[in-house]
């Protein structure tokens, strides 16, 4: 297979594994080893995408994971993805992309047209625009700015493939697999340390495979296969290819994305696509390389000029042709191999330009003897030419002008350390003048960095410094690093004289590719008043967006320091922050999205609950049984009022189950208990159960529930469900912080026991026909409030309680949780005759409510025990946590909010949870806000709706009559205010 | 009434279905196995009786049980210390249980039962470290987490315990009944690409 841009012989590809694959729509070929990028170039195609603001056309700059121009959309449907780089994207078979940002086609673009209005669209142009009126912001400037200037189209529909998280710990990470990297993991690892190299290409080796330079007298391409190979063979080393180290946290934790699967069209079945990875290291190298800088000049972003680098690393590594008449325009002696890597693979060279007057007459070897016209102190002012480069506009050292034909343009700025990483954690680089660049200044702890990245930009350096630092690591860990002697290589050539701005030409020079920053954007904003590098990027969006501005930072302070007048070190940096590179969010979410969010809690008597057809609710983590619908039932009301009257008549079962279930041991455990609780509870009978309420040290209520005990120096405690965990926190720190003399033992047993209440008249009844025959329940025998320890169902260990939330007789039994469902279903099936019916949290909100029972609504972190009508369990004898608070004269003045009952004084009318209750005649005003409803109810028992509420006065309201308005859902009824206890207010029924 | 034998159901009941999960060519490289028939129970030393505790727990499992993140015990009875004097115990096998242990104890130590509320599994195979590293953050590699060492962590926000048993590796994972589900997926989906075999 031959195609117009690809060479005859060489490259790091497979030409024996050609691969099919389609761009807008066209299909084309390349082979095993293409990015997308050269396979492009490979099928002539220069025009790739149109640039963010004025809509230029753009090709391909770089060769890697730096473009900041050839982005696209790929693949299709559900996988869609914008603003992929074609630079790093592995080529596979049946790969489809599309150019972005273009309309109606990429080689005619309406848009296009900003680029002829470019003047208006100068540095801060829509924050100068798009001012007034202040209200069109939102409405109409915003959305048609975003249509003009979307990058790419997300795919709109759930991503099919699945992504996970890892974690990984060493005692090296090395990040970048070029030959600093190599050679550091080479020695780390050989010394035996545990080691990971990570790099983000799928062919480890960097710069080696873009290059023809040799180690130890063979390609060096080769020399990083061979090491690879070694590295991979190793049980205490993991290379991890496709993998980018993208960020730097405390701790000596690092942040890599594996692209797992994104080299294929559809990840193999359970093969995750990509995968997060937190790696643990002890000590990390940085081998992360450098990146080219472009040259700003007139026109420079024309697609046929690209980076010298990448274009060595296209004819190299990818066997491919940029253009067939190649120029080259540098500052420095690196840009010169281009033209000799070039003339090697038989491209045309039309000239080589470089800006120094001073450059050594040894560079470019032979192409003197090949007729190439070769510029020294000259400039390329002007590229020519629109959807491709066709010429160059070259001022020599004389001042003349002349132009060269030319359909590519190699250029060279010098390069820029990949500092990325030693800033994460707030290390600030430093300016290195000889670079020029900047270099790592203070580093993340235990990070040291070696080759390009810390400056060194030429071969043996490189290698010398790897060597160095892995070495250094292994006797770090006491481990002995055999001084392997170092690869034979040479330094090439690598001085460089910074060239900053070209002027002279006429045409927008462009900074940042990607956010078509040109020079002019960033002198006007200097001139603006934007000085500063941070304001500098936030006005003009220099070093924004996907790139990060990885080529045009340096170039972008350069000319502002030049435009200040002052010393780039003066001007100073941006920080980069992590990624490094974008992170899609699926790889960040891992396997927790759908269901799998976050952890579900099923209750031990989920099977039972559901076999009974139950409807179930989200209630924190937990699902609970929100009512058990039966046929013919409309709705939830219906249900639940069914189950409330079944519990009032006769007997339902429901599940307590999710409530917090502590067990307190130990001597002082009464102690404690009374601290904890504004009650007392070391009086409290063995066998005996006591409500207790809790108060937060400022003498609010926290959590209110049962506490038992067991034994003398053994209590069981329950809490609500929502504050079971941070109940148990909250007596963890009483007893390790406040009170740690305490001989007490606390421990969790909500997962332990199942829980279930059996209320009802014939709730007796029922449960003596599973209660073991010697443990007798009469009331007599275990009356209101007893606590014990029985057996049922043939020796089957239980805890009973005789308990009501309910209001009528009642018991909750807790079992182990293994058998919850079975006991459960045994009682249902022991209760058959008497009419047993499970209910939900729905009918068991009901008949709390028309008990008056507070719960999460009223106590809601706002109320005192006095506002609950609880004042009386304020115990005066014992000090306990919130006492003092409590009594601050606001706690107790008397128009404070207390708890009483509502009751509309239409009953058939319906009211609202949520309304405010305004005086009779009053305006709805905040001043005559009164209070609020808390909790609602039809009450199945009174047949009328209910409600409970926080009034001004509390309980010496009884008797009046306001008004419950809610203006949000435009309701305003009348109501009757009354005891919170609606329904048998003195309690007989709990007695039955 | 007459007496009826009622089951006790297993946190990965209906859930961990037995045979072969995920890629299915090759050896499975992670096999899990919950264990259904065990009895344990949460001990904490009262105030300054840790090392009576640690003494009689030792006597029990028959080797030195520390008052650490450690795990001591070969055979049926394991012990693991949990938190600072306080240690889980568990003894495997069909209608077994810890009442003699929790005599001996009396005094000494709160016990409670904890047996119910915990799902046990056991992870092995040439990729059971991968699988669990997904989502177990700490540093499973065989050089430092060993036979006898024992951590409280969490994977997938899920609270567990998880310890060593065997070279193999064999790791056992002690987690919560009520999120046991949630658990299951998580493994499954992390161990999926290597293939899975339930026993």
């Amino acid at each position: 297979m031959s195609s117009a841009g690809r060479l005859p012989t060489g490259g790091r590809i497979d030409r024996a594994r050609p691969i099919k694959f389609s761009f807008d729509g066209r299909s084309m070929s390349g082979f095993a080893g293409d990015t997308l990028a050269s396979a492009l170039i490979a099928n002539g195609v220069s025009l790739v995408g149109r640039s963010f603001k004025y809509h230029r056309p753009r090709g391909i700059l770089s060769a890697g994971s730096e473009e900041p121009n050839a982005l696209v959309e790929m693949r299709a449907g559900a996988r869609r993805e914008p603003n992929t780089r074609a630079t790093s994207v592995e080529l596979f078979d049946g790969l489809q992309a599309q150019s972005q940002n273009r309309w109606p086609s990429l080689g005619f673009d309406i848009l296009a047209l900003n680029g002829l209005v470019g003047g208006f669209l100068s540095a801060g142009f829509y924050y100068k625009t798009f001012m007034w009126p202040a209200a069109f912001w939102e409405k109409v400037y915003e959305p048609l700015i975003r249509r003009a200037a979307g990058l790419g189209r997300s795919a709109g529909a759930e991503d099919p493939d699945h992504y996970e998280k890892s974690h990984a710990h060493c005692d090296v990470l090395v990040i970048g697999g070029g030959p600093a990297g190599l050679m550091a993991a080479l020695t780390a690892a050989r010394s035996g340390a545990r080691v990971i190299l990570a790099d983000e290409d799928f062919l480890p080796g960097g710069r080696l495979n873009a290059e023809r330079q040799e180690i130890d007298g063979a390609a060096g391409s080769i020399w990083a296969a061979t090491v690879a190979a070694e590295l991979s063979s190793m049980p205490n080393v993991r290379l991890m290819r496709r993998t980018t180290v993208f960020g730097v946290y405390d701790g000596s934790t690092y942040a890599a994305l594996e692209r797992v699967n994104d080299h294929v069209a559809v990840p193999p079945p359970f093969q995750p696509r990509q995968r997060m990875w937190r790696i643990y290291a002890r000590r990390s190298i940085l081998a992360a390389g450098a990146l080219e800088r472009p040259l700003v000049f007139a026109n420079n972003d024309r697609p046929g000029v690209m980076l010298a680098g990448a274009v060595r690393s296209y004819i190299n590594r990818f066997a491919v042709t940029p253009g067939q008449r190649l120029a080259v325009f540098t500052c420095c002696d690196d840009g010169w191999q281009a033209a000799i890597d070039a003339a090697a693979a038989g491209i045309s060279i039309e000239a080589v330009i470089d800006s120094r007057a001073e450059a050594s007459p040894a560079l470019g070897g032979e192409l003197g003897k090949r007729d190439v016209r070769i510029f020294r102190g000259a400039e390329v002012i002007r590229a020519v030419g629109s959807r491709g480069l066709q010429a160059i506009e070259v001022r020599d050292a004389s001042g003349r002008i002349s132009s060269i034909l030319c359909d590519a343009l190699a250029m060279s700025g010098g390069w820029s350390p990949i500092t990325h990483l030693t800033s994460h954690l707030g290390g600030r680089p430093v300016w290195n003048e000889s670079l020029p660049a900047f270099v790592p200044g203070t580093l993340p702890s235990g990070m040291s960095v070696v080759g390009a990245a810390n400056g060194a930009m030429a071969l043996a350096r490189s290698l010398a410094g790897g060597r160095d630092a892995g070495a250094s690591a292994a006797r770090d860990f006491g481990r002995s690093a055999s001084d392997a002697p170092l690869p034979k290589a040479d330094d090439e050539p690598a001085t460089v004289r910074a060239l900053w701005h070209v002027s002279g030409g006429r045409g927008p020079a462009f900074v940042d590719f990607q956010n078509d920053v040109t020079a002019k954007d960033v002198g006007l904003a200097s001139r603006e008043g934007y000085r500063s590098v941070e304001l500098l990027k936030r006005y003009t969006t220099l070093g924004m967006a996907t790139d990060q501005g990885k080529t045009s930072n340096v170039n972008g302070l350069a000319i502002l320091a030049s435009e200040l007048a002052q010393p780039i070190a003066t001007v100073g940096t941006t920080l980069n922050r992590p990624p490094f590179t974008p992170v899609s969010i699926g790889a960040l979410a891992g396997h927790h999205r759908g269901k799998d969010f976050r952890a579900t809690r099923l209750s031990p008597l989920h099977e039972w609950a559901k076999t009974h057809g139950a409807v179930f609710i989200e209630s924190g983590a937990w699902l609970r049984a929100s009512w058990f619908p039966r046929p013919g039932e409309k709705d939830w009301l219906e249900s639940a009022s069914r189950e409330v009257r079944a519990v009032r008549s006769a007997v339902g079962l429901t599940d307590v189950s999710t409530l917090g279930k502590i067990d307190i041991q130990g001597p002082d455990a009464g102690t404690l208990l009374d601290r904890v609780y504004c009650n007392t509870f070391s009086t409290l009978a063995v066998g005996k159960a006591r409500y207790g309420v809790m108060l937060r040290e400022d003498g609010f209520v926290m959590d209110d529930g049962t506490t038992s005990r067991l034994a003398t120096d053994h209590f069981v405690m329950t809490t609500t469900t929502a504050n079971a965990v941070g109940i148990m926190r909250h007596l963890e720190f009483c007893h390790q912080g406040l009170w740690p003399g305490l001989d007490v033992q606390m421990t969790s047993i909500s997962e332990q026991w199942a829980q279930m209440a059996i209320a009802g008249p014939k709730s007796r009844e029922t449960l003596a026909r599973i209660v073991d025959r010697q443990h007798d329940i009469s009331d007599a025998a275990f009356p209101y409030l007893t606590a014990r320890e029985i057996t049922i169902l043939g020796g089957t260990r239980a805890r009973l309680f005789r308990i009501s939330y309910s209001g009528e007789l009642a018991y909750e039994l807790a079992v182990p949780a293994g058998v919850g469902n079975a006991v459960a279903a045994a009682i249902m099936e022991a209760g058959t005759d008497l009419g047993i019916q499970p209910y939900g949290l729905e009918a068991m909100g009901i008949m709390r409510i028309e008990k008056g029972h507070v719960a999460g609504s009223e106590i809601n972190g706002q109320t005192t025990a006095r506002d609950l009508g609880l004042g009386k369990m304020m115990s005066k004898k014992k000090d306990y946590i919130g006492r003092v608070l409590a009594e601050r004269p606001a706690l107790a003045a008397p128009d404070r909010w207390g708890l009483v009952g509502l009751k509309p004084v239409d009953w058939t009318t319906r009211i609202r949870a949520g309304a405010h209750l305004i005086p009779i005649g009053a305006a709805t005003t905040t001043a005559n806000d009164l209070g609020y409803v808390t909790s609602v109810a039809f009450s199945p028992s009174l047949e009328r709706w209910i409600g409970l509420g926080l009034i001004s006065g509390g309980a010496s309201k009884h008797g009046t009559r306001v008004r419950l308005v809610d203006l949000l859902r435009g309701s305003d009824i009348e109501a009757e205010v009354c005891d919170p206890v609606f329904y048998d207010p003195k309690g007989e029924r709990l007695h039955g | 009434m007459a007496d009826r034998k009622i089951a006790s159901r297993s946190a990965l009941a209906g859930l961990a279905k037995s045979g072969a999960l995920g890629v299915s060519k090759g050896v499975p490289g992670v096999r899990i196995r919950e264990i259904t028939d065990f009895a344990a129970i949460g001990i904490i030393a009262r105030r300054g009786r840790a090392a009576e505790v640690a003494a009689i727990l030792s006597r029990h499992v028959g080797s030195p049980v520390v008052d650490a993140a450690k795990r001591a015990g070969a055979g049926a009875v394991s012990i693991t210390g949990t938190a600072p004097g306080q240690w889980l115990a568990i003894s495997r096998g069909p209608g077994t249980s810890l009442d003699e242990l929790r005599t001996e104890l009396a005094g000494l130590a709160a016990v409670t039962d904890q047996g119910d509320g915990r799902l046990i599994i056991e992870v092995t195979g040439p990729r059971a470290r991968d699988a669990l590293a997904k989502g177990v953050a700490i540093d499973l590699d065989a050089g430092v987490f060993k036979v006898g060492d024992a951590a409280q962590t969490s994977a997938a926000h899920i609270g567990l315990q998880i310890a060593p048993i065997d070279e193999a590796p064999t790791f056992e994972i002690i987690s919560a009944r009520s999120t046991a589900a949630s658990f299951w997926s998580w493994l499954e989906s992390s161990a999926a690409e290597y293939g899975i075999d339930v026993a």
